[in-house]
């Protein structure tokens, strides 16, 4: 194996993307993460994992763990698609392994982002309090006679930073390839 | 069949399937394959919120202090800590005559899942809560205090609570 002739970024964006597969399957390790007040409830969520609870309940939706396998079958095809393609890059089906990767982690991500903004805008829209993507804010609710101020914590965990390091190196792979690799 | 198209191919099974397979599994009841057992949900959330009954109380000095028992019952299967309660003492009978401020005494107070405890609240009487006890309720074996502006934090949530809270009978010594 030539080292000239492997796609570096490519090998990066595999183990990175292996990485993501295997937090989520050992630890189901969250990109995004919401506290409500101290213990009263959370959601830890990325596009490979969902964990919601209010009040000691854990809020379960089915579609959303056949939608989160889709994410983890994803991304682990773009794992091996893209390993394979960065250590055999001279090879006539390289090409067609690029192609299949090089936009999966990219494309996950964009979904991700969308859905957060999306889903914290009908938050806003429901209960008119805008959840901000990281940050504090107090919630004031009323009922019954009495007030309640709900203090929402939301977050970024660093595996999103290693989601978004994956969907970078996938694009550089495919730079890699077209500047470097073809000349 | 070229290399293209079986990761085409690869490509589509990997999010049709899985979505089909939920649609096949859910046919006989679609609606539950996007929302969450309501039901359960609201009975399990119920269960979160505790019980708490009037215990009793307990002079601490007839003429400046008092303690207000409850029993407090965790339904839930997870912890409950009590932060911080603030509350006014006002006389039932009198309902202008603010007696005192009360407090949570050792708090953070934390309630085991599925268990309970005692929540001890604290009152001190004012110069005139005091003078008004001692003139107007002296011997009294059916004196009422009412808890107002009740500031409750727990689990970090921070509860104002409309209702006033009756406390007795309390039995004030001659």
């Amino acid at each position: 194996m030539e080292f000239t002739k492997i796609n570096w970024p490519g090998l990066g964006c595999s183990i990175t993307a292996a990485t993501l597969v295997a937090l989520s399957i050992l630890y189901a390790a969250p990109w995004w993460q919401v506290a409500i007040g101290d213990g009263v409830g959370q959601a830890e969520i990325s596009p490979l994992d969902y964990k919601a609870n209010l009040a000691g309940a854990s809020i379960e939706i089915p579609i959303i763990w056949f939608l989160t396998l889709v994410g983890k079958l994803t991304m682990a095809a773009c794992t091996v698609a893209m390993f394979i393609h960065s250590v055999s890059t001279q090879k006539p089906f390289s090409k067609h392994l690029l192609g299949f990767a090089y936009k999966k982690p990219f494309l996950i991500l964009v979904l991700f982002i969308v859905m957060l903004v999306v889903s914290t805008y009908m938050v806003g829209t429901f209960f008119g309090v805008n959840v901000p993507l990281t940050g504090t804010i107090t919630l004031s609710l009323f009922f019954g006679g009495a007030t309640a101020k709900i203090p929402i914590s939301t977050s970024f965990t660093w595996v999103f930073w290693l989601a978004v390091a994956t969907a970078v190196l996938a694009i550089a792979a495919k730079i890699y390839e077209w500047k470097v690799l073809k000349t | 069949m070229n290399i293209g198209t079986i990761l085409a191919a690869i490509s589509i099974i990997i999010v049709v399937g899985p979505i089909a397979a939920a649609v096949i599994m859910y046919k006989d009841n679609l609606i539950a394959l996007i929302m969450p057992d309501i039901e359960e949900l609201t009975d399990k959330i119920g269960d979160y919120f505790p019980r708490i009954e009037y215990v009793g109380y307990e002079i601490i000095d007839p003429e400046s202090s008092f303690r207000v028992m409850f029993n407090v019952t965790n339904n839930s299967d997870e912890d409950l800590t009590f932060n911080t309660i603030n509350f006014s003492a006002y006389c039932s009978q009198h309902e202008e005559v603010l007696l005192g401020y009360g407090h949570g005494e050792d708090f953070p107070l934390t309630i085991s899942g599925r268990s309970s405890g005692i929540l001890s609240l604290y009152v001190t009487c004012t110069k005139e809560g005091q003078t008004h006890i001692e003139t107007h309720h002296r011997g009294d074996a059916n004196f009422h205090a009412i808890l107002k502006n009740v500031l409750v934090v727990v689990q970090g949530v921070e509860v104002e609570l409309g209702d006033e809270i009756d406390v007795g009978p309390i039995e004030i010594p001659p």
